[in-house]
């Protein structure tokens, strides 16, 4: 065996420091790295599908603004067009992007805890010094923190 | 001398029935506590409410001096292996390493990577292809890595084979002499605690039938040995239960 000299015993609580949040988010990224890719990659995904789908609709939209005079028979008639080639689009992203958040939720959120009860690992993570309300709280905020960043990337 | 665990009237209720109650105890440091009594005598449930896995039903526990079980402070000096060893699967040696080191204030990892390098366990080598005997040392060395005061151990050795039981409670043993971790293991394997325990605590129906130190109870009961001992209590509580 090698030396196991107690060179840093532990003495004195009141110089103890918490554990870092960074390095909290290191453990939940180690972890769930698939998972938190896997939600990047299905929310980039959309991204492209958005922009794809919105830039010739924008372009269109900007047309039949433009449009003068704008009571006239040929003006009605664009907006008659345009409604049906973007309405059912739109209505279909407006329910993805309700549906998606939750899915994401229910598919790749909720297994990060549920997983730890199955497997009994929460026996190990919350027992460690970071504590188990530090540890939840910090692993919610970085899964969550992944989400917003894509959908906020999905949104602009 | 501080005690390493204090319990006060300790009881936890589940659905129904008590798993443990009345539970009055008081463990001095320096010792390796063998906590031991038949399946479903409340073991895990005592050392769940000691670690803060479980909050307590009725009355009190502390430990290492006072401090409120499962409060940061508490946790912060005691390093918990539950049963069965649990250790992420689908991480490496090395991975768990820094997992435990970020997820603790104090952790040592030089004297870690050693142990393992003594243990022949490849760093690189995923938790769940390692055997048996190997994950349960990791998940110790998980532990004493952090350097605590108190090593609760959960039946660390109930899935082990005979190799493997004795290696295990050998690397214990040595954490014991060279940093003077005090220790509570649960088991109902009696034979291996005999040569390492120092004191003993009964526990049966839930309740906390005998403790104290291990030479002094054998002294005032006249018995040769521990297993003896708690063999006689075992079967005396498990004759009144009928």
């Amino acid at each position: 065996m090698t030396a196991l000299t107690m060179s840093a015993r532990l003495g004195n609580d009141t110089d103890l420091r918490p554990v870092p949040w960074r390095r909290m988010a290191w453990v939940t990224w180690r972890q769930h790295r698939f998972a938190l890719a896997g939600v990047a990659g299905l929310l980039g995904v959309l991204a492209a599908y958005l922009v794809f789908t919105g830039l010739p609709m924008h372009h269109a939209y900007a047309a039949l603004t433009a449009c003068r005079p704008a009571g006239s028979l040929a003006c009605s008639n664009a907006i008659g067009d345009f409604d049906n080639a973007h309405w059912s689009t739109a209505e279909a992203i407006a329910v993805l992007l309700q549906v998606v958040p939750a899915l994401i939720g229910a598919f790749a959120a909720a297994p990060v805890l549920a997983q730890e009860l199955e497997t009994g690992t929460f026996r190990y993570a919350w027992t460690q010094g970071i504590g188990p309300t530090r540890w939840t709280l910090a692993k919610l905020a970085r899964i969550s923190a992944q989400e917003v960043r894509g959908n906020v990337q999905v949104i602009s | 001398m501080t005690n390493v665990i204090e319990a006060d009237h300790l009881g936890k209720h589940y659905r129904g029935t008590w798993a443990l109650r009345e539970c009055t105890l008081a463990i001095p440091a320096g010792h390796v506590a063998a906590l031991v009594g038949p399946n479903g005598a409340g073991k895990t449930t005592l050392l769940n409410l000691a670690v803060g896995l479980a909050a307590p039903s009725a009355g009190a526990v502390t430990v290492l001096g006072g401090r409120t079980a499962g409060s940061r402070a508490a946790l912060d000096g005691i390093a918990f292996v539950a049963q069965d060893t649990p250790v992420y699967q689908n991480l490496s040696a090395q991975d768990l390493l820094h997992l435990t080191r970020n997820l603790n204030r104090h952790f040592d990892m030089g004297y870690a990577r050693g142990r393992l390098g003594e243990l022949g366990i490849p760093l690189k080598r995923k938790a769940g292809k390692l055997s048996g005997g190997q994950q349960a040392q990791l998940a110790l060395t998980l532990a004493l890595g952090r350097r605590p005061r108190l090593l609760v151990l959960d039946e660390p050795l109930a899935n082990l084979d005979p190799v493997a039981r004795h290696d295990f409670m050998a690397a214990v043993m040595t954490a014991v002499a060279a940093d003077g971790v005090s220790v509570l293991l649960s088991s109902h394997v009696l034979a291996e605690l005999e040569r390492v325990a120092d004191y003993l605590i009964l526990l049966s129906q839930g309740r906390v039938q005998l403790a104290g130190k291990a030479g002094d109870l054998l002294a005032s009961h006249h018995m040769a040995g521990l297993e003896e001992l708690a063999m006689a209590y075992m079967r005396e509580t498990l004759e009144v239960a009928k």
